[in-house]
């Protein structure tokens, strides 16, 4: 069924059309990649959702489900920067704000008696500075007129768009305290540099959409979720993972296609009876190619078996069975 | 990003303003998107009264509601094994968790060595998990980490020292939460405990998950551990030793909250005491998970080990703000 509602600022649909007239060959294959994405109407309604209320947008689902390929199609729809940051279970709110190498300006300081350095060279932005002001970033923070030692580059996965798209990846990995620690420069838009008494705000005319996404193994506060535009997506269905094939590896001339979804649809049945993490869509796509590639058919009795429990099942599938 | 905080009317009315939903399926999935936790449901008329989400107290992900047991019985069926327990053996069948009649059931002996399969009763569905699946790695993590100076250089620490030109001997560093240490775990076996049986053999796999099988010692014992632990059933008892320094201890017990005061093996509060003093003057942490409320439990042992409620409602920042205490 398709949703009745105004694309106003996302619309995938349109662009596709766009897409199909333009010359490919510039594009990166991160952003060939990208475009490769099987929306369906409640994603395209909840990514407009967070556009326009200005939210981050909170993604959950089973492994394979989309989440993190989500963020650079959006970008790529958009026309708008991309950043990237995989959450770890190391990383702390001030990473995606900035750094500071003080052990480098101690150092330094020791070495260069006499000329003490100046604290923007040792200033490293984080993925949400280069999102709200990606040319103070390019400074360090620093005035126009200050000379740095050397600027930084620009994590931007692809475009040069005012507005960004920032996917923080797997939330649930970091600390619990973690995306408390967000929510004031998630709120305000900005934030303060300590080290170099600097205010860093996002423009009123830029726009930044952060795509967050949890696996839900650690559980979130609820004040964090409150800020959120949710969005929760299912595990591709039989017709959804045969899309996804034609998008990944065009048209399917030899019918493979639904026998290899067929086989992943019950090995995700199996594991999920037996609590162990399901084979996913990046499995799925990868036996896809290994057939093509080895000339495997499904059912093709010894091949076709080792290649399931080799891409599909794989050990974790039936780990502790 | 916005600057006002939560999601507010102001969103609502701004989302509906500029998509326009005309149909009750759009209607309703950006209701859910933008309000999941139906704070606001009543500003949608024609969908008050129908219950999307937990509430605000409970977590909104799905993987929750896939612990709610069915509503009826599985029909008995032969291709599930089904295996008669010993001569003797109590039945580990937990009948509630909400406070309802807890009481193990002893099976006469000999009859159920016979026990026909085709005969046996229809199997009960497997107990829902204490701690909410999804979160018991979040919990373990935060409970079982140990503080450890092995974080990032504390350059505030350092500061002082090289301002009075002192030599720096050795890096301070920030205290980080590590696992590396593992844990001891002791589990109580007595009877008291059988019906949380299911529970226990979940949670030892779970935490051998978390830190790795190597990291994981395993102890058994009935009352208290002071009284003498065993590394498997069967095997003799032998005195409860701390383990080494720094490394963490996972109790799984009632504390002999269930148990019957007739019992051998109820436990004196005393010796629970007793037991936490040996443990943190050898320089380890208790933490005790107990599958009974914080009301129950004895009182004034939360001053000596920290108790957690083995309960669905835990999370790991309440396990953070217990060890924190």
């Amino acid at each position: 069924m398709t949703l009745q509602f105004n694309r106003t600022a996302f619309d995938p649909e349109t662009v596709r059309r766009r897409w199909k007239t333009q010359d490919t060959k510039k594009l990166s294959d991160e952003q060939s990649r990208a475009r490769r994405y099987e929306e369906r109407d409640d994603i395209v309604l909840a990514v407009n959702a967070a556009i326009v209320t200005r939210r981050p947008l909170l993604v959950y689902g089973p492994p394979g489900s989309g989440k993190s390929s989500l963020a650079g199609f959006v970008a790529e729809v958009l026309g708008w920067r991309y950043y990237e940051h995989v959450i770890t279970s190391r990383t702390q709110a001030l990473d995606l704000l900035w750094g500071f190498d003080a052990i480098r300006r101690l150092s330094d300081a020791q070495a260069k008696k006499g000329s003490l350095p100046a604290n923007h060279d040792y200033v490293e932005p984080g993925v949400l500075w280069w999102a709200f002001e990606s040319g103070s970033a390019l400074r360090r923070g620093a005035g126009a007129g200050v000379k740095l030692k050397a600027r930084p580059r620009d994590p931007a996965r692809w475009g040069k768009s005012p507005h960004a798209v920032v996917l923080l990846d797997e939330i649930d990995k970091a600390d619990p305290f973690v995306p408390n620690d967000l929510l004031i420069p998630l709120d305000r838009g900005s934030f303060d540099v300590t080290e170099l008494n600097a205010h860093i705000e996002l423009p009123r005319d830029r726009q930044v959409l952060l795509v967050i996404t949890t696996n839900g193994e650690r559980e979130l506060a609820p004040a964090f979720l409150r800020r959120c535009v949710q969005l929760e997506l299912k595990a591709p269905d039989l017709e959804q993972l045969q899309r996804i094939a034609e998008l990944h590896h065009g048209p399917d001339k030899g019918g493979l296609y639904e026998p290899v979804a067929n086989a992943l649809l019950l090995l995700q049945r199996a594991a999920r009876e037996k609590r162990v993490r399901p084979p996913s869509t990046a499995e799925f796509l990868d036996a896809i190619q290994a057939c093509r590639e080895l000339r495997i058919r499904p059912g093709m009795g010894e091949e076709w078996e080792l290649l399931t429990s080799g891409l599909l099942k794989k050990q974790s599938t039936f780990a502790g069975g | 990003m916005s600057r006002r905080g939560e999601i507010s009317l102001g969103d609502m009315l701004r989302a509906v303003r500029e998509l326009a939903p005309r149909d009750a399926e759009s209607r309703r999935l950006l209701r859910r998107a933008l309000d999941p936790l139906g704070l606001m449901r009543s500003l949608w008329g024609e969908h008050a009264g129908e219950p999307e989400v937990l509430p605000s107290s409970e977590p909104s992900l799905p993987a929750l509601t896939e612990r709610a047991l069915p509503a009826s019985l599985p029909k008995p069926s032969t291709a599930l094994p089904i295996e008669a327990p010993e001569a003797g053996e109590v039945l580990p069948t937990r009948l509630s968790q909400s406070g309802g009649a807890e009481l193990p059931l002893r099976l006469p002996g000999p009859e159920l060595e016979v026990l026909d399969h085709s005969s046996a009763p229809p199997m009960l569905p497997p107990p829902s998990p204490l701690f909410v699946p999804a979160w018991q790695t979040g919990i373990l993590t935060a409970a079982l980490g140990v503080p450890r100076p092995e974080g990032p250089l504390d350059v505030p620490r350092m500061v002082p020292q090289l301002a009075r030109q002192l030599p720096v001997r050795e890096f301070p560093r920030r205290q980080v939460r590590s696992l590396r240490l593992g844990v001891q775990v002791l589990v109580d076996v007595s009877e008291s405990m059988v019906p949380f049986a299911e529970d226990r053999k979940q949670l030892l796999a779970c935490v051998r998950a978390v830190l790795g099988p190597d990291r994981v010692e395993v102890q058994q014992f009935a009352g208290v551990p002071s009284r003498g632990v065993r590394r498997r059933a069967g095997a003799a008892l032998h005195p409860f030793e701390s383990p080494a320094s720094g490394t963490p201890l996972l109790v799984l017990s009632d504390l002999g909250i269930g148990a019957s005061v007739f019992s051998d093996e109820l436990p004196d509060v005393e010796e629970w005491r007793h037991f936490a003093g040996v443990a943190r003057r050898a320089g380890s942490r208790v933490v005790a998970l107990v599958p009974y409320s914080s009301a129950r439990w004895p009182r004034g042992l939360q001053r000596r080990m920290h108790l957690l409620h083995w309960d669905r409602h835990t999370t790991a920042r309440a396990v953070l703000q217990e060890l924190q205490r």
